[in-house]
């Protein structure tokens, strides 16, 4: 065995360009994989931690109805002996332009909650002056997580400023919290007394919640229950959390996409490249199994061999991996830290499984691509083995069972989706199954194809065009699968872009039609997204009245929590052509006015219907102040809110239910000769005396929703690029192989009288072709992926309903990305080919 | 043509070229000067591996010598630079060799074709030239075919017509029938003859084979290194 691996492999030492292409395409496909998991898991888990930094070790937690928590409420508790439970006041603040979650605590009730490991207090430090119970000696005293403090340039005792909506509010850092490396998931979180949060955030005389901890005794949870108001809740900590989780998952679902996208194409890459090592030697191979080496040695040799090089791609893809994710999540970072949550940037650690991700990727890649041509290429008759056209032929012959294959994935994909009707891992698995079966048919099209564009090139660039046309289909066992690789990274450019392209239409064109009124005037939601008191009715009649105001129809907008999450419910005032704004997916408007304007029941959005499983006639139970409720669905109308789907009431019904005459918005219909920014001034002019207010033009909000959209994206976009990098070199090994393979013909050509230029010419003509048919046949297949990930992964994942669109544009600069990067791989190929006298490689036969 | 006969066609002055192989210097060809006339034909002779090949490589231009000049119709082409020696050869030199060497990828009448192309030929023009040289070694009707579809010897005078289809000076030939039986061998010799003849040019044959040297005007051998003329011993 020793000398057949020796006689083997002293061939990759004498090409050690070849076997550097090799660990090259292998780390860079292992690397995508892994940074792409990076990133997706760190999302998830920073996510996770500061979900469980937060919520502590409390096993329950008590939730307040529409009009939030009363203080009373933990005041009645305590007073009727319950000992293990704290309040919490949480909200967001932004301090220098980032995002901060205030938690508001009181420091008697918290110690069994949760640990801060606060410097100078606790394990072991005498509880000096910078200790949690510092919060009670200072005004405004806040403690900063140790990270957060170095980033803001602060320490213990200075002063800052926290912005909450508009308002300010000047802090002191009383201490800090954790050390540089530790961070819990705490890293933007601040901790404060819970009188300082309510101030700051609005939510005095309130509470967020209350956390509770249950211990085995049912007793417990039943007199807690006896004593809360009808419209207070006690739920399970961990089902809220799993459901809050959910939210999160909403953002991993394009991640998930594209890592699934990265992890094909990466497989592809690493094939291609190790496969290739076992072709360039079938003479090798030829030669040995004429001296009388048996199948099974040889076969054994090169898998010994593909597994030593291998695992050394994989050790070097996954650190390179890990610090591309890196790079990734901070974008990321930058990127969530809008939404809810905060993700640390920076360091990331390899997990258990991002390992296992890439191991099992790298060398059952490897193993394939060494067993396929190992075995194909003992298969013959020793003389056979030699012949290089016989590769291809088999190749060839091989294209009706691919096709055969790849329509059978089809069908097994659709049968999947048949009989799962929400199952989102079922819809990415038949994404996979799509992708799979276009890499599958990828070389059968490149046949179809090549004599066409044989033609084309041959008026072109005249006969070397022709020439690197058919090299394309007689090396297809090699440019097959790069071209594939090239078909899937581009394909997940216009799937995605397909996808993406067609929400932000749908999004602007519900944006027009739901932002019905001229001029929005909202309070500011505080704390949990509530507002407490909204806006002023005195304020209300004096807006009115503001000159160039026709009328404005009112609306109240309050955060339901129950298990299954958090329930958005808006209480409208109707305007006469206030229904407009709806768009219904089901039922009439003519038949959904007069029950609704009745109050007989609710309108809800889409992604609610779809993913509580409703339909018009159905009922829904909602906690109203009078307790738990019934409502019938009366109509389903498109939405595209961030969150799980909303609610909408009339107002008249809501004041019965929920006792409250708030209204925390306003739409302002302006009249035909108002002009609007002058109304804006006036309004605000009104308004500033009373209470802050956010005012914004119709146009205003459209263009703040679009730019939030567009910067959830962001990311994907980082992704794509990642996966045409990976094409890229792919393309790059490709034709560098197909040089190293064709050196002898490029001799010919040399000693034919071609000058170095028209061979390199030769070299780029046949890379832009590959280009172009990976470009091609990514068209169709990235609008079939568009077409599930709109109607099968954003539907299962948020519900939403997209009409699908086809941008042409993203079509256009698909190929002309696919052309290009071909092109741009054929640089190196290109100037290698000239670099060679053609000599050398004319005396080998 | 006749009156080209003094004419220097080939003229080459102190070659010498030589490998680094394991660190050890192993020259190939030793200061080899010779004059080739116009309109000859001459064989050159020597064991495999003396450097009948190089010689060839370093006349035609892909390949440069490390000392030494080669002249070809009064152009010194070893100082010419990459481009411009390319563009000389494929005007000027026909090159046949041992393993045939067509583009497997263009068919019979595209191989040639290529050759008129990179001449900058018209099209027309082109086409009927390529349907007379294929129709002259007598494989006119396999003008769409593709190389890995012919024999040996089909492939070889696809290969002579080819070289000769620009109607070059200088004609080299490397072992041409060394991959052939006798009898192919012999059509392919008749053919050469046939065809180089009336156009006046020059052939430089290399070859193993005496019989061919005989047809042949002068006969080098190479011996280490050295170019040996041996025409009286074939007379
Ligand atoms: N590129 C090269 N590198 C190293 N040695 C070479 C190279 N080309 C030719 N040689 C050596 O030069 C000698 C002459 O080769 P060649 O001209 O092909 O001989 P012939 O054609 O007479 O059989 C041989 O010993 C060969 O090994
Ligand atoms: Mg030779």
């Amino acid at each position: 065995m020793g000398n057949i691996l020796k006689a083997l492999s002293s061939y990759l030492f004498r090409h050690p360009g070849q076997l550097a292409l090799a660990i090259i395409g292998l780390a860079v496909g292992i690397a995508v994989i892994v940074a792409v998991d990076i990133a997706n898991e760190s999302a998830r888990k920073s996510f996770d931690s500061s979900l469980t930094a937060v919520t502590g070790d409390a096993t329950h937690q008590i939730i307040g109805g529409a009009t939030g928590l009363d203080e009373s409420v933990y005041i009645d508790l305590r007073l009727g002996g319950i000992r293990t439970i704290a309040p919490i006041v949480e909200g967001v603040v932004r301090i220098e332009g980032e995002t901060y979650q205030l938690l508001g605590i009181d420091i008697f009730a918290e110690t069994s909650f949760r640990d801060y490991q606060v410097e100078g207090s606790g394990s072991g430090g005498s509880s000096g002056a910078g200790g949690v119970f510092s919060l009670l000696t200072e005004d405004n005293g806040v403690l900063m997580m140790r990270r957060s403090a170095a980033r803001l340039g602060l320490k213990t005792g200075d002063p800052f400023t926290a912005r909450v909506f508009g308002a300010e509010h000047q802090g002191i850092v009383l201490s800090l919290m954790g050390d540089e490396e530790s961070s819990n998931g705490l890293d933007r979180v601040l901790i404060t007394d819970i009188s300082v949060a309510q101030e700051w955030l609005g939510l005095v005389g309130k509470l967020s919640r209350i956390d509770v901890m249950i211990g085995d005794e049912d007793n417990l949870r039943a007199s807690i229950e006896a004593k809360l108001p009808p419209d207070v809740q006690l739920l399970n900590a961990e089902r809220r959390n799993n459901s809050l989780q959910e939210m999160s998952s909403g953002f991993n679902t394009s991640l998930t996409a594209m890592s699934l996208f990265a992890l094909l194409v990466g497989v592809f890459l690493i094939y291609n490249c190790m496969s290739f090592m076992v072709l360039q030697r079938r003479p090798i191979i030829g030669v040995l199994r004429a001296l009388g080496v048996t199948r099974e040695q040889l076969v054994a040799a090169l898998i010994i061999e593909g597994l030593v090089i291998a695992t050394i791609g994989v050790l070097i893809g996954l650190f390179t991996g890990k610090f591309l994710g890196e790079q990734l999540v901070s974008l990321v970072s930058g990127n969530l830290s809008d939404h809810y949550y905060s993700v640390r940037g920076g360091e990331v650690t390899l997990a258990a499984t991002t390992i296992l991700k890439g191991v099992v990727a790298g060398l059952l890649a490897t193993l394939i691509a060494v067993v396929v041509p190992a075995i194909e290429a003992v298969s013959y008759p020793p003389r056979l083995t030699l012949v290089r056209s016989v590769v291809e032929e088999s190749v060839h012959n091989i294209l009706g069972w691919l096709a055969l294959a790849a329509g059978l994935l089809v069908i097994v994909a659709g049968v999947v989706l048949t009989f799962t009707d929400v199952n989102l891992i079922a819809g990415f698995f038949a994404l996979f199954l799509v992708i799979v079966s276009s890499a599958l048919l990828a070389p059968l099209v490149v046949k179809l194809m090549t004599p066409l564009l044989t033609i084309i090139m041959g008026y072109a660039v005249g006969l070397p065009g022709r020439i690197a046309v058919r090299g394309i289909l007689k090396s297809l066992s090699r440019t097959g699968v790069a071209i594939a690789a090239l078909t899937i990274a581009v394909a997940e450019i216009v799937g995605m872009g397909v996808m993406i392209g067609s929400f932000r239409e749908n999004v602007e064109d519900w944006l027009i039609t739901s932002l019905h009124s001229d001029i929005y005037v909202a309070a500011p939601a505080r704390g949990g997204g509530l507002s407490l008191n909204g806006i002023d009715p005195e304020l209300i009649t004096k807006l009115s009245q503001v000159n160039g105001v026709s009328h404005y129809s009112g609306a109240r907008g309050v955060k339901l929590e129950t298990e299954n999450g958090s329930i958005q419910l808006r209480a409208v005032d109707m305007s006469p052509d206030g229904g407009n704004a709806y768009d219904f997916l089901m039922g009439y408007p003519a038949e959904i006015w007069p029950a609704f304007n009745a109050g007989e029941g609710v309108i809800i959005t889409d992604p609610y219907a779809y993913n509580f499983g409703l339909n018009i006639g159905d009922s829904l139970t909602l906690p109203t102040k009078l307790g738990s409720r019934e409502f019938k669905v009366l109509g389903i109308y498109r939405d595209y809110n961030a969150n799980q789907g909303s609610i909408t009431i009339n107002r008249s019904a809501y004041i019965t239910y929920w006792q409250d005459e708030v209204i925390s918005s306003l739409g302002i219909y302006l009249r035909e000769d108002a002009d609007e920014v002058a109304v804006i001034d006036q309004l605000n002019a009104v308004g500033a005396p009373y209470q802050a207010l956010i005012i914004g033009s119709n146009k205003q909000i459209r263009e703040m929703s679009l730019r939030v959209f567009d910067r959830t994206f962001i990311i994907t976009n980082v992704l794509y690029w990642l996966a045409m990098i990976v094409a890229f070199v792919g393309v790059l090994a490709a034709a560098l192989a197909l040089s190293l393979e064709r050196g002898k013909e490029i001799a010919i050509l040399r000693a034919l009288g071609m000058t170095r230029a028209q061979v390199s010419k030769l070299i780029v003509v046949q890379c832009g072709t590959m280009g172009l048919l990976a470009g091609l046949f990514a068209l169709p297949v990235g609008m079939i992926s568009g077409w599930l990930l709109i109607n099968v992964i954003n539907r299962r994942a948020f519900g939403w309903q997209i009409d699908m669109i086809i941008p042409i544009d993203t079509l256009l600069s698909a190929l002309a990305i696919a052309i290009v990067t071909a092109l741009i791989a054929a640089i190196y190929p290109a100037w290698y080919a000239t670099k060679s006298a053609p000599v050398s490689t004319l005396r080998e036969e | 043509m006749i009156s080209d006969k003094n004419t220097v066609s080939i003229h080459i002055k102190n070659l010498s070229k030589g490998y680094l192989e394991g660190g050890r210097q192993h020259q190939v060809l030793h200061d080899v000067s010779v004059d080739i006339l116009k309109g000859e034909t001459v064989a050159l002779l020597g064991r495999s591996g003396s450097g009948k090949s190089t010689l060839l490589n370093l006349i035609s231009g892909i390949d440069i010598p490390d000392s030494g000049e080669v002249q070809i119709e009064g152009k010194t082409i070893t100082s010419m630079k990459d481009r411009e020696r390319t563009i000389f050869r494929r005007e000027n030199i026909g090159f046949v060799y041992q393993f045939f060497n067509l583009i497997p990828t263009l068919n019979v009448g595209e191989n040639l074709r290529l050759v008129l192309e990179l001449c900058e030929l018209g099209k027309k023009d082109s086409m009927r030239q390529c349907e007379d040289m294929l129709d002259a070694v007598g494989l006119k009707d396999r003008i769409d075919s593709y190389p890995d579809t012919l024999s040996g010897g089909e492939q070889q005078r696809v290969a002579i017509a080819r070289a000769l289809i620009n109607q070059p000076c200088v004609v080299l030939a490397d072992e041409p029938t060394g991959n052939l039986d006798d009898y192919t061998a012999d059509i392919v010799w008749k053919l050469l003859d046939k065809l180089v003849r009336p156009i006046g040019g020059t052939i430089l044959l290399a070859t193993h084979s005496a019989d061919a040297a005989r047809r042949c005007d002068r006969v080098f051998e190479l011996v280490d290194g050295r170019l040996l003329d041996r025409t009286e011993s074939f007379k």
